[in-house]
């Protein structure tokens, strides 16, 4: 019955999508970069599960080591990028004051220049290697996740608890890892998880515009051979790459849906 | 027979999670015309329920498990509700407690009115509003018209919902809790405002109130709930003087204002 | 409007434009730094790598490379306060040239793609909204799911697979049909709307996915409220409840949702552009990407956030419109 319903259905399927990511090696029939022009844009067949694309590339293949990519990225980036939406989260809103506000400033700027196209500028200038991507998402999406951790430490900060907590004089650090940490915890998993969704997302967008880093095979690259491909009828070529990359988006989003469905109303 | 209103054997449940919940049992009484009726008892009693019930304003999870409203001759309760609609606003009106969180904060007040005529079929006229406004003791009322409601005070804003209420001559006027949202001050200026829209209004009344002395000062006969169902009926003098349950004497004795008569009761 | 509320909106307005100057310093300052962070030298990427050594030493010195931080800094402030946004070197001509005659074609992308978004979306959740307890409920919330966590790319090029290849119902990109005569303003008009359709589908299905959601949970919140109920009881139509009552009250949340929506918005633009070859900004972003045109790159980028900027005020106005109460606080 658990495992039916959205919630254990999105953990599972993370958890085999990572599975697939870690395990590329086994699973791949071929080598992604291989390419074999006398198997170009092939459909599926017995040899080429998804089929190949222009250049004679497998595309199962490719699509098995393009989650390893999308989850190396996305999991990278959102890690990086919640670890300093915290940091930056905790002191806004537990300390307060300009420090706060100072920071909330900052990221009313960052909400409002068009990020996407800050990441293309970033990544182009920096050259699309797989460390800039990482960096150049992460540095970009810990903004909007500091500011909703600071508005939730606000509202926590005025419970009774901490109140209690701050009467029997413990420590700023204390109160903040044993009164407000857990009670985050649900929002930060949410949140972390939203912003694996977007990652990917990120990282699939620059694989389309042809910023992805060529030693990682990128779903999005192989939807940008796709743009071509279609012309001469290879709807393989899109529609592989694309239903995985919509399967891992969705999990992602489902997750963080549903993660903050579960946990907020019983805490609050 | 001069009833306007003939409430038979209703009963209200409401369902939470699995469970039906009877919150009204068995109700009968009626409203003559011209009458003042008032329906008190303490919070639970199913009083509001009641009066909800005629206008079928009543809660998703609310149910009518039983009984028949009649109005003029027609049962409400059967009514689809497209004929419902016309019913409501124009026949029967209802005005509820806490009027500011009732009145739609981004609509001028000049609006509400016009919404009022034109879905009920009549041209929007502004001098009949005025004077009604005027009736109702509302100062300046073009500058009120002109106004949001989030702009009003409390009690000005029971005043333009009464208005609203009474703008199409309703036959019958249900107040829910009409004083009990305000603090004492505006109390006692909304009872002589229901007494005013008493004498003034060709309309009959159905207060429902908490308040054992609000209902004696403008009721003709009172009703008294308890736990769903009806324990006294009664002119106030009777109801006070000799209120003939452990239930009514203790509402007596918590009210608040005397009867203005100056009767006193025996405790 | 009365002159007391004009003043205050005015107010609003000023203290608003006000709180967006630190963040077009910043944008100028990120656009700056990126400068600085990027490998080879700036002079270099600024010239560009087919110039001359003595034109890249002109460069050097317009730009003032060649002087300390603090001072290059401020002269790049000053140069893109004044809309000097340099001179493009692929087209040969000032950046702001090249961008303002693309502009146009953006701005028409991107207000029917948002349009088509808002009016799918707000009218789906409305439906939603209304029709609770309705079967269609869990289809439209579903289908909006998986159309949300769906990339532009994607949709695009399912669009152009099914419309423009299969049922060559649709052109393919580009905004007008090359060697077509038009014969008269009517028939230009209506070659471009064609080629308009399948792009700010595209758009628009990407909006709709995030309106839909907000819009039934504000819908049913409003509809749930004790001015409702008594707007009922008091007699008043379907139509005009929902219409005339709930509208304004509910659309209150999906307008700071456009607003903060508008990030997102470029760059749906920049792949939409690119998918269907529509020469706006979005496609000269790619341009000057691949030819390395970094003063274009830059200067587009610096446009495009005070262009978003702008409309941030924009929207801030629209609310006090729709919501009078705005005008008190400030």
């Amino acid at each position: 019955m658990r495992v039916l319903d959205p919630l254990g259905i999105s953990i599972v399927l993370a958890i085999l999508l990572v599975a697939v990511g870690v395990s590329a090696e086994w699973l791949a029939p071929y080598d992604p970069f291989n390419t074999r022009m006398f198997r170009s844009l092939q459909p599926p067949n017995s040899v080429n599960l998804m089929g190949t694309d222009q250049l004679g590339r497998d595309i199962f293949s490719w699509v098995i080591y393009g989650i390893r990519t999308s989850l190396l990225v996305g999991l990278t980036s959102a890690t990086l990028s919640i670890i300093i939406a915290i940091s930056v989260g905790l002191l806004a809103g537990y300390r307060g004051g300009m420090m706060g506000g100072l920071l909330m400033r900052m990221t009313d700027v960052f909400l409002s220049i068009p990020r996407f196209m800050l990441v293309i500028v970033a990544v182009v200038l920096l050259t699309p290697k797989i460390v800039n991507i990482i960096l150049v998402i992460a540095s970009f999406s810990w903004p909007e996740a500091a500011r909703v951790i600071r508005s939730e430490i606000l509202s926590i900060k005025e419970r009774e608890y901490v109140t209690a907590a701050k009467v029997l004089g413990l420590r700023d650090l204390d109160i903040m890892l044993s009164e407000i940490l857990p009670n985050i915890t649900p929002t930060i998993l949410s949140l972390w998880t939203l912003v694996i969704a977007e990652a990917i997302l990120t990282e699939a967008a620059l694989g389309f515009l042809g910023f992805s880093d060529s030693n990682f095979p990128s779903l999005g690259m192989m939807l940008m051979m796709a743009k071509n491909a279609i012309f001469v009828g290879g709807w393989w070529v899109l529609l592989f790459p694309s239903i995985v990359i919509i399967i891992l988006i969705l999990t992602f989003n489902l997750l963080s849906d549903k993660l903050i469905e579960r946990f907020s109303p019983k805490l609050r | 027979m001069n009833s306007l209103l003939e409430i038979n054997g209703l009963s209200v449940a409401y369902k939470i999670g699995k469970n039906l919940n009877e919150v009204v049992k068995d109700v009968t009484f009626s409203v003559d015309i011209g009458e003042t009726l008032a329906i008190v008892g303490e919070s639970g009693s199913g009083k509001s329920t009641v009066a909800l019930s005629i206008v079928r304003a009543l809660p998703e999870n609310a149910i009518i498990t039983k009984g028949s409203i009649f109005f003029e001759g027609k049962d409400l309760l059967k009514l689809d509700l497209k004929s419902l609609r016309y019913i409501r606003g124009k026949d029967i009106s209802i005005i509820f407690q806490d009027p500011l969180a009732h009145l739609n904060p981004l609509r001028k007040v000049k609006l509400l009115f016009k919404d009022l005529f034109n879905d009920h079929g009549l041209e929007f006229d502004l001098q009949r509003v005025v004077e009604l406004l005027n009736k109702l003791k509302i100062p300046d009322p073009q500058r009120v018209l002109d106004a949001y409601p989030y702009q009003l005070s409390g009690g000005m804003a029971q005043r333009v919902f009464i208005a609203l209420a009474l703008a199409m001559n309703p036959r019958l006027l249900i107040a829910d809790e009409p004083t009990s949202a305000l603090d004492l001050t505006i109390q006692s200026q909304v009872v002589k405002l229901l007494k005013e829209v008493k004498k003034s209004f060709k309309v009959s009344m159905i207060i429902i109130t908490h308040d054992m002395g609000v209902a004696a000062s403008i009721a003709d006969r009172i009703v008294v709930m308890h736990n769903g169902k009806v324990v006294e009926e009664g002119p106030p003098e009777e109801i006070l003087i000799q209120p003939k349950s452990d239930y009514t004497k203790n509402l007596v004795i918590s009210a608040r204002r005397l009867y203005e008569g100056g009767l006193k009761w025996i405790s | 409007m009365k002159s007391s509320e004009i003043t205050k909106t005015i107010c609003r307005v000023s203290i608003r434009i006000l709180y967006s100057i630190p963040v077009i310093l910043s944008v100028i300052t990120i656009g700056f730094i990126l400068l600085k962070l990027a490998p080879g030298d700036p002079a270099v990427l600024l010239a560009g790598e087919a110039a001359t050594p003595q034109y890249i030493e002109n460069v050097r010195k317009i730009y003032g490379l060649d002087k300390p931080l603090w001072e290059q800094y401020f002269i790049y402030i000053e140069k893109a306060l004044r809309l000097d946004l340099g001179y493009s070197l692929s087209y040969k001509r000032p950046v702001l040239e090249v961008i303002l005659e693309r502009f146009p074609y953006t701005l028409l992308l991107a207000v029917s793609g948002v349009s088509i978004g808002f009016i799918l979306g707000v009218g789906l959740g409305i439906i939603s909204a209304w029709y609770r307890k309705k079967l269609i409920n869990p289809l439209i919330s579903n289908i909006s799911f998986v159309l949300y966590s769906t990339p532009v790319f994607v949709i695009g090029q399912f669009l152009i697979y099914y419309f423009a290849i299969v049922l060559k119902a649709f052109p393919v990109g580009g905004v007008v049909t090359i060697g077509l005569t038009h014969g008269g303003f009517l028939a230009y008009v209506a070659d471009v709307l064609w080629h308009l359709t399948l792009p700010s589908l595209t758009l628009g299905l990407i909006f709709m996915a995030s309106y839909v959601k907000l819009t039934k949970s504000s819908f049913i919140e409003v509809l749930s409220s004790s001015y409702i109920l008594a707007s009922r009881s008091l007699g008043l139509r379907n139509s005009t409840i929902l219409f005339k009552h709930a509208f304004r009250n509910a659309i209150i949340p999906i307008l700071t949702l456009a607003g903060a929506q508008l990030s997102m918005l470029v760059g749906g633009v920049i792949i939409t552009e690119s998918m269907f070859s529509w020469p706006g900004i979005g496609q000269l972003t790619m341009e000057a990407v691949s030819t390395r045109d970094h003063p274009l790159l830059l200067g587009v980028f610096f446009f495009t956030s005070i262009t978003v900027v702008v409309i941030n005020i924009v929207i801030d106005f629209l609310y006090s419109v729709v919501d009078p109460r705005i005008k008190e606080r400030l």
